[in-house]
């Protein structure tokens, strides 16, 4: 009866200290699940996903603190339109790739998070490595919110092959520009694609040494260099030599690129692994845009942003990926994936090898000093859909751009004074 | 034999003439060389070259294989078209010795001319293709005339 007493007792036991050593197990694990910060990040790198994603895997894997989820959630435009709809909600993300001109947006509608007490905590020659254009980017009413990762200025892309043909070289002012076009096209081609997207507008008007919003923030969309920039479209396309293409087509405008029907275009530097997709059956290069006496270049592509929703740990694990992800190795890695601008001084060594294999790739980086923000106003977000519109209208033929570029900026300053 | 062939030759240069008009109609580039004549007699030679290689298919053959060889002549012509025309234009008008040139001609060309009678044109290409290969069937099958 006692062994039979003592058997049930210690058979309790045993259950028990089982039962104890894996609920200790399981608390261990859990806690060491908590410790671990998840950051859901959204971007729009289709072109360099796979970069993206091997980038996040290779943080993930060195170290245990935090665990980057990244997302590709559409181009810029899509990815604005997921954010509004998410914002303030739970799915709404930690880090965000914001396009630019859509981040003074974010920050005057308070939904990012200021990071300047984070990057106060970087060390000197960290942050006077980074270009400086590019580093103030971030920095709105003297408050950190953005960093750099994605930086891009538009390039001419052209057909080697056909430009050898014609006997012209690629054109270095909006002159030589317009007569190479015409040179180029034929019954089997177009001379130039364009795509009506605001940022490439702009370009052109900066190029021409215009600017689409003056110092005090007031909309000039209406100025000489405007029309001519706008009326030289017009032309081409009256003639017949441009292939025109809405925002929203840049895919078709690749593709009449791909199979030569067209022969020339201007993009971001980053659109290079797009044409590089296809089986491009001519070789391609890039190079600088014509410029004008006096002109200059937008920049292009992105900030990282923390969204308001983020707790200071997510915060905190947020910085934490975007130090690894600025550190030169990384960036040189991301550089050679996807053709953006390197953002800090000490990668451009790192990057001999990738610029020398075509002199074309470093396009981007040799206009980097005649660069300038695009308008940091938050109604230029607005602008730039009135801006695609704008040239809708007039390379569809359905009104002129003295007519069209009135309308914009009517329409802009109702903007700016709403 | 001959009947067939110089009658797909006539209807390749008819399908040349219609392409090059709907193009120019619709904004959409179609050549695939600087020359006119190039282009229209790429199409026509394309249309006697495949024609001899059916013709036996759809005078003699039964009813599986005449479908067959039509199917293969519409599928075939872009393809055989757009290789005389780049051949054409490497040869009259230079380029034999860049292979940028070789490899536009002989690879993006095809290419071309098949999304050009597909995607661009296919409602203009498709159904021209078919009344063509439908004609050829029929001049194939009639009895000749004997005096």
């Amino acid at each position: 009866m006692i062994r039979w007493k003592s058997w049930i007792a210690s058979s309790f036991w045993t259950v028990w200290r089982r039962r104890f050593a894996v609920a200790l197990f399981g608390l261990l694990v859990g806690t060491s699940g908590v410790a671990q910060t998840e950051v859901t990040f959204w971007h729009s790198m289709d072109s360099a996903v796979e970069t993206v994603d091997a980038l996040v895997e290779a943080f993930n894997a060195s170290q245990d603190e935090v665990r980057v989820d990244a997302r590709f959630i559409g181009s810029y435009a899509e990815a604005q339109t997921r954010l509004l709809a998410a914002y303030g909600s739970a799915d709404e993300p930690v880090l965000f790739q914001a396009e630019i001109a859509f981040f003074p947006r974010l920050v005057a509608e308070g939904a990012v998070q200021p990071l300047t007490s984070l990057t106060n905590g970087l060390p000197a020659d960290v942050v006077n490595d980074f270009v400086p254009g590019l580093w103030a980017y971030g920095e709105l009413d003297g408050e950190r919110y953005g960093l750099p990762w994605n930086s891009s200025t538009p390039v001419m892309y052209w057909n080697v092959d056909a430009l050898r043909r014609a006997g012209v070289e690629p054109p270095t002012t909006w002159e030589a520009f317009e007569a190479t076009v015409d040179a180029l096209t034929s019954r089997q081609a177009q001379g130039f694609v364009f795509v009506g997207d605001s940022w490439l507008f702009e370009m052109m008007v900066l190029s021409l040494g215009g600017r689409l919003v003056d110092e005090n923030g007031v909309p000039t969309l209406d100025s000489a260099e405007a029309l001519r920039a706008l009326t030289l479209l017009d032309e081409l396309e009256a003639r017949g030599s441009l292939a025109f293409f809405g925002a929203n087509e840049s895919t078709p405008a690749i593709l009449g690129f791909v199979r030569t029907r067209s022969l020339m275009a201007f993009a971001s530097i980053a659109n290079w692994p797009d044409i590089r997709r296809f089986s491009v059956a001519f070789d391609v290069t890039a190079g600088p845009v014509p410029m004008a006496p006096g002109g200059a270049v937008p920049l292009g592509g992105a900030q990282l942003v923390v969204m308001g929703n983020a707790t200071a740990e997510e915060r905190d694990a947020a910085f934490a990926f975007w130090s690894w992800l600025a550190e030169p190795e990384q960036l040189a890695t991301w550089v050679e994936g996807s053709y953006y601008i390197p953002v800090r001084h000490s990668v451009v060594p790192l990057l001999d090898a990738f610029y020398a294999e075509d002199p074309g790739r470093a396009a981007a980086l040799s206009q980097l000093e005649l660069a300038i923000p695009r308008p940091r106003i938050p109604e230029f977000d607005a602008m730039r859909g009135i801006l695609d519109e704008m040239m809708e209208r007039v390379l569809r033929g359905r009104t002129s751009p003295e007519e069209a570029l009135a309308e914009a900026q009517r329409q802009a300053l109702a903007e700016v004074n709403r | 034999m001959w009947r067939v062939v110089g009658l797909a030759g006539l209807l390749g240069a008819v399908g040349f003439a219609v392409i090059e008009g709907a193009g120019r109609a619709l904004g959409v580039r179609t050549a695939m060389t600087p020359s006119l004549w190039l282009d229209g007699a790429a199409f026509a030679l394309a249309g006697m070259g495949l024609a001899a290689l059916y013709v036996q298919a759809w005078s003699r053959g039964g009813w599986a294989r005449r479908v067959g060889a039509a199917l293969a002549y519409v599928a075939l012509f872009p393809f055989v078209t757009a290789l005389l025309g780049g051949l054409a234009e490497l040869t009259f008008l230079g380029g034999w010795g860049y292979g940028g040139f070789i490899r536009e001609a002989l690879l993006a060309g095809p290419i071309n001319l098949l999304a050009t009678f597909t995607l661009e044109l296919g409602v203009v290409a498709l159904p021209l293709g078919v009344v063509s290969v439908t004609l050829l069937l029929i001049a194939a099958r009639s009895p000749r005339q004997t005096a």
